[in-house]
């Protein structure tokens, strides 16, 4: 195992600790919770983050609404393909076929 | 070169090649002339392909054209392609190549080199009214009532959610477009998009943020919540 995945234990223990030290304003966390989702913040962030949303009922609900939203943009269509694009494009796998 | 993606690549021997056994398939079936792999491969990239297109150039027609353009490329280079970076991959550095360089000849006045770093101002995910002085909620999110995944599902919604990102920030609108509509992963974005990690990250949260608003203000004219 590496040194890093070997004390990730501990990193996150003691992003905890920080965690109590310096609270998350709610201010702060909607900003943060695209990395959130993404896993993209450190392990103490994330903790920070963690802790924060175990007691606000507010940011629990801003983070659910945030993942209905990126669902819900999922499900958009994009226009498919013009049929004389993607006739052009055969006449050109052809010609490439044979060329 | 693209910003991000995996050490991986560069070492590239065929045992760790990033390619997904399906394109694996896919490959093979090309080189072999099927047709019906190439159509397949063009339903599924093409309109991604436009869209990413139409970040570098300034309008709908050039981007369609600097897609068939690559197609061309794709075609020309399967047998040189070595599956170093996924067939994806491949697919969309060979048309952000093209895209860029028919962009720097017409859209001189703009150059797309700043759309992706220049990010604009800092733009609150929520109005800053809505918290205290010390940080906390005054204004809290408003609910979306019972079974929010369905109501998101209507085609009202749906048109809200598309208004909604056709009025962003071009630089916004390509991410979220690609990230959460094409469902491309943060490493495909920075590669097709050429932008950082961090930027595209900064995008796509103030994409969302902006998308999320929308829904809420719709839900609480609705009467919902």
């Amino acid at each position: 195992m590496s040194q890093e995945g070997r004390f990730s234990w501990l990193r996150r223990i003691l992003g905890r600790e920080k965690a109590t030290a310096a609270p998350l304003a709610c201010r702060e966390l909607v900003e943060l919770v695209t990395n959130y989702l993404d896993g993209a913040l450190t392990p103490g962030e994330h903790a920070r983050v963690e802790s924060h949303l175990a007691d606000c009922p507010h940011c629990t609900r801003y983070v659910e609404q945030m993942r209905l939203t990126i669902r819900a943009t999922g499900e958009l269509r994009e226009a498919d393909i013009r049929p004389e694009a993607r006739e052009a494009l055969l006449a050109a796998f052809r010609d490439w076929k044979s060329g | 070169m693209p910003v991000c993606g995996s050490v991986r690549r560069e070492m590239g021997t065929p045992a760790d090649s990033p390619l997904e056994a399906d394109e694996v398939a896919t490959l093979a079936a090309l080189r072999a002339g099927d047709e019906r792999a190439f159509v397949a491969l063009v339903d599924q990239y093409h309109t991604a392909m436009v869209r990413v297109a139409s970040a570098y150039v300034p309008s709908f027609a050039v981007a369609e054209e600097v897609a068939q353009e690559a197609w061309l490329g794709v075609l020309n280079g399967l047998q040189r392609f070595e599956g170093r970076s996924s067939l994806k991959t491949w697919i969309f550095r060979i048309l952000t190549n093209i895209a860029k360089t028919k962009g720097m000849r017409e859209q001189r006045s703009s150059p797309f080199s700043s759309l992706f770093t220049d990010l604009g101002d800092d733009e609150s995910a929520v109005d800053p009214d809505r918290f205290a002085a010390e940080g906390q909620w005054l204004l809290a999110p408003t609910g979306w009532g019972d079974s929010p995944e369905q109501k998101l599902e209507t085609a009202e919604c749906q048109a809200i959610i598309h208004q909604a990102i056709e009025t962003l920030p071009p630089n916004q609108r390509e991410v979220i477009r690609l990230r959460d509509v094409l469902g491309f992963t943060s490493d495909e974005v920075c590669n097709a998009l050429d932008v950082t990690e961090t930027n595209q990250r900064v995008l796509l949260h103030r994409a969302r943020s902006r998308v999320r608003k929308a829904l809420e203000q719709y839900f609480r004219e609705a009467g919902v919540g």
